[in-house]
């Protein structure tokens, strides 16, 4: 116990005091003050969307949004899991350190498994907190609600992270296998993310069903996550033994998984850093390639073969291009349900749907960070600042705009734009797409951070990721918001909307040419 | 103090240290040789239970680091070629933490950090975050974590990279000392001189395999080492 307690207490310390080093007190006051921002959004997001589940819900069902957001809640735990399991639970960086020391196994994968459940508990604060307390508001619960209520927020997420770490190793270890380990890598992790999101999406579609299918949805849950309705069970009807069996449930899971993991750790992470090697490599001639090209080719590689930076940035394209394929499926039903009137806000309302697609995709924001320790290795080779960073703009655009590309054509065939509102559609995506690159190169000029010692850190967690997901959103929901009101004159609105982009872009452009070589020697 | 019986240890089908045995006596330095990817720094990690292996036994003290790893890492030490520390503490918070693990009682530990801190001239630096401290300065702060805990069994991988000349002197000196004591060391090393002159013991590795091993006077004959491990990695 000794041992875990002196493990966990270092590892904490080192999270908690390794960032920020190179910034000032003010630039970390003012990062701080910026990310608070988006953190009460979401947490009130999280808190509007639960009171508009209760609405939609019959009353004496309303206890039904708890194990909803149960749901949504344990299926993101299980993402962000899946996603930052490397480097946490397995090849993490103080491995060998750790093991060289007098530690049992257990002791450092508790440690470390502790001190992940620590990142996992931030997701339940705005997930599933906020629904409790939306349903504890609407169905006015006892004491015991709250009491048990506590307890399930401490061990919901362990089975998501055991269930996370056993999906991380062998995709890690089936993706090692290969040349293209990176690429397989998140292929998986697109698959599995894809599965989970379309799980997500069916059981959301019952929301406004029928008093029988909801208690169906309620079933289908149980059958699904018993380990979480169990829990559930108890703090709504106060039933202890439904409690008592979840919470056993849930720590055996976790106590099972970490005894029967520690005894094959060793082999596990060594199979894990093993990776794939090529068989009689011969040298063959290679290619001589403009700067730009080779830079740009890196960026292209470094973007393709993590998987966090990849989901992070396209999650929401491919959502867009998702949507855009089943709204030309249904096509003819569009137009059966809605107004002849009505039609004309399509168009409007596109240009707002493609500015939150653009908007919140950017790359750039993380495009310095991502660099880590290599950064002086890039500054030191003989390249012009402006040539590095187009190559990194570069990326951004050629990752986002074909998805969008394709959610236009297939927008334009579904609801019957014209060949100009198509045209014009195009051209919004491209000046929004690059507007986003420049707006997240010059906050990741400012607000950089090398010292990571997982990249989800900066992917995730950074400052400019932050600023500009929550300019993307505000911009994008704003511009939708604004369609509606220029139904009547849908041109007006893209002409403004286009000039106002195109003006920004150039203040951009300018800013960047006047202090993107100062604040890059300034790195580092 | 350290025996290393029959060690085998592959990577998928790969073989990368076949059949390997050697002792370590108290009092004695034994410096390990061979060129890159010759299986060094693999049996190193073995030894200090960082690697599993497919056959063989390692002892430490009498104690097996696969049956009894608690026991065996109790008085043994172990530095790395390129430490990875935890960057967001400071040195002294990091000396602690090592302190504590071990179980250092506060007086001693102050007093060997003191030591140990003022001879590779870190004191200075000890309050600042290690994210700050350079390649070399890492280095001496894993050397004096190693050492605050009076480590039966020094393993060092190639400890000499980064240190500047008086450090390396200064951690020469210490590794004669604790030999002094009844300890011993087994480190890799590329740098051939510092074998011949801190060497008791020697042994050549090459693709997995001892190739020569004895005393370094035994191992040199009247050749210099350079020389006589030129010649056996390229013709034995």
């Amino acid at each position: 116990m000794r041992n875990l307690m002196l493990l966990l207490k270092v590892q904490l310390r080192n999270i908690i005091f390794r960032s920020g080093k190179q910034f000032s007190m003010r630039k970390k006051a003012v990062g701080l003050g910026i990310l608070a921002i988006p953190a009460f959004l979401f947490l009130y997001i999280s808190v509007i969307y639960s009171f508009m589940l209760t609405a939609a819900f019959p009353s004496d069902y309303q206890y039904l949004v708890l194990y909803l957001m149960g749901f949504i809640s344990v299926m993101m735990l299980v993402i962000f899991g899946f996603q930052s399991a490397g480097g946490h639970l397995f090849g993490f960086k103080d491995y060998d350190l750790l093991m060289s020391l007098p530690f049992t196994r257990s002791q450092i994968l508790t440690s470390k498994f502790l001190s992940f459940l620590l990142l996992e508990y931030f997701y339940d604060l705005f997930l599933i907190v906020p629904a409790m307390g939306v349903v504890a508001h609407q169905i006015q619960p006892g004491m015991l609600y709250y009491i048990f209520g506590l307890i399930t927020v401490l061990v919901l997420p362990l089975v998501p992270m055991v269930l996370s770490a056993l999906l991380a190793y062998i995709s890690m270890v089936v993706a090692g296998k290969f040349k293209y380990k990176n690429l397989l890598n998140n292929v998986i992790s697109l698959i599995f993310v894809g599965v989970i999101l379309v799980g997500s999406f069916s059981i959301q579609n019952l929301i406004n069903a029928s008093a029988s299918s909801l208690t169906d949805l309620g079933n289908s849950i149980a059958s699904v996550l018993p380990f979480m309705t169990l829990l559930f069970d108890g703090m709504v009807f106060g039933n202890i033994t439904h409690f008592v069996i979840g919470l056993l449930l849930n720590i055996g899971i976790f106590a099972l998984f970490v005894f029967i993991f520690a005894r094959y750790f060793m082999k596990l992470n060594g199979e894990i850093k093993q990776g794939y090697k090529v068989k009689n490599f011969k040298l063959t001639q290679s290619k001589q390639q403009s700067v730009f090209t080779a830079l740009f080719k890196k960026e292209l590689r470094t973007y393709f073969s993590n998987a966090t930076y990849l989901m992070n940035t396209l999650i929401f394209p491919i959502m867009l291009a998702g949507g855009c394929v089943y709204l030309a499926f249904i096509k003819d039903q569009i137009y059966a349900a809605v107004p002849t009137y009505l039609t004309g806000m399509f168009f409007p309302l596109a240009i707002g749907v493609i500015l939150l697609g653009s908007l919140t995709a950017c790359t750039t924001n993380t495009s310095i960070s991502i660099e880590g320790k290599m950064f002086d290795l890039i500054k030191s080779l003989p390249i012009d600042v402006k040539t590095l960073l187009s190559a990194k703009i570069l990326l951004n655009m050629v990752v986002v705009i074909p998805l969008n590309f394709a959610a236009i054509l297939l927008a334009t065939y579904a609801l019957n734009f014209n060949i100009f509102q198509c045209l014009t559609l195009i051209f919004i995506l491209i000046i929004s797409t690059l507007l986003i690159s420049l707006i997240g190169m010059i906050l990741n000029l400012h607000y950089y951070r090398l010292d990571w010692e997982n990249s989800a850190m900066v992917i995730k967690q950074s400052l400019p990721v932050f600023v500009t997901l929550l300019v993307g959103m505000l911009v994008g929901m704003g511009a939708i918001f604004l369609g509606v009101q220029f139904v009547d004159r849908p041109w007006l609105y893209a002409g403004i909307s286009s000039l106002a982009i195109v003006l920004l872009d150039i203040l951009c452009i300018i800013y960047l040419n006047r202090n993107a070589e100062k604040l890059f020697q300034k790195i580092g | 103090m350290l025996r290393i019986e029959n060690y085998s240890k592959s990577y998928d089908s790969k073989r990368v240290v076949d059949h390997l045995s050697l002792h370590v006596l108290p009092g004695e330095i034994f410096g390990f040789i061979g060129h890159n990817g010759a299986g060094k720094s693999t049996t190193i990690k073995s030894i200090a239970g960082i690697l599993d292996f497919d056959e063989g036994h390692i002892t430490i003290d009498g104690k097996d680091i696969v049956k009894d790893p608690i026991a065996c890492k109790s008085v043994m030490a172990y530095i790395p070629d390129n430490p990875d520390l935890y960057e967001g503490l400071t040195g002294i918070r990091y000396l602690n933490f090592i302190a504590d693990v071990f179980r250092i009682e506060s007086n001693k530990r102050d007093a060997l950090i003191k030591k140990y801190a003022d001879a590779f001239e870190l004191t200075s630096n000890l309050g600042d975050s290690i994210s700050s401290y350079s390649h070399g300065m890492k280095q001496k702060l894993a050397i004096i974590s190693a050492l605050i805990h009076e480590p039966k069994l020094l393993l060092l991988d190639e400890p000499f990279v980064g240190l500047d000349p008086k450090a390396s002197h200064t951690l020469k000196g210490i590794m004669r000392e604790i030999c002094d004591a009844g300890g011993c060391i087994f480190f890799s090393t590329h740098v051939l001189e510092v074998v011949e002159k801190l060497c008791d013991h020697v042994a050549i590795i090459k693709e997995g395999k001892i190739v020569k091993e004895g005393k370094v006077e035994e191992v040199m004959g009247d050749q210099s080492l350079e020389e006589v491990f030129l010649e056996l990695v390229e013709h034995a």
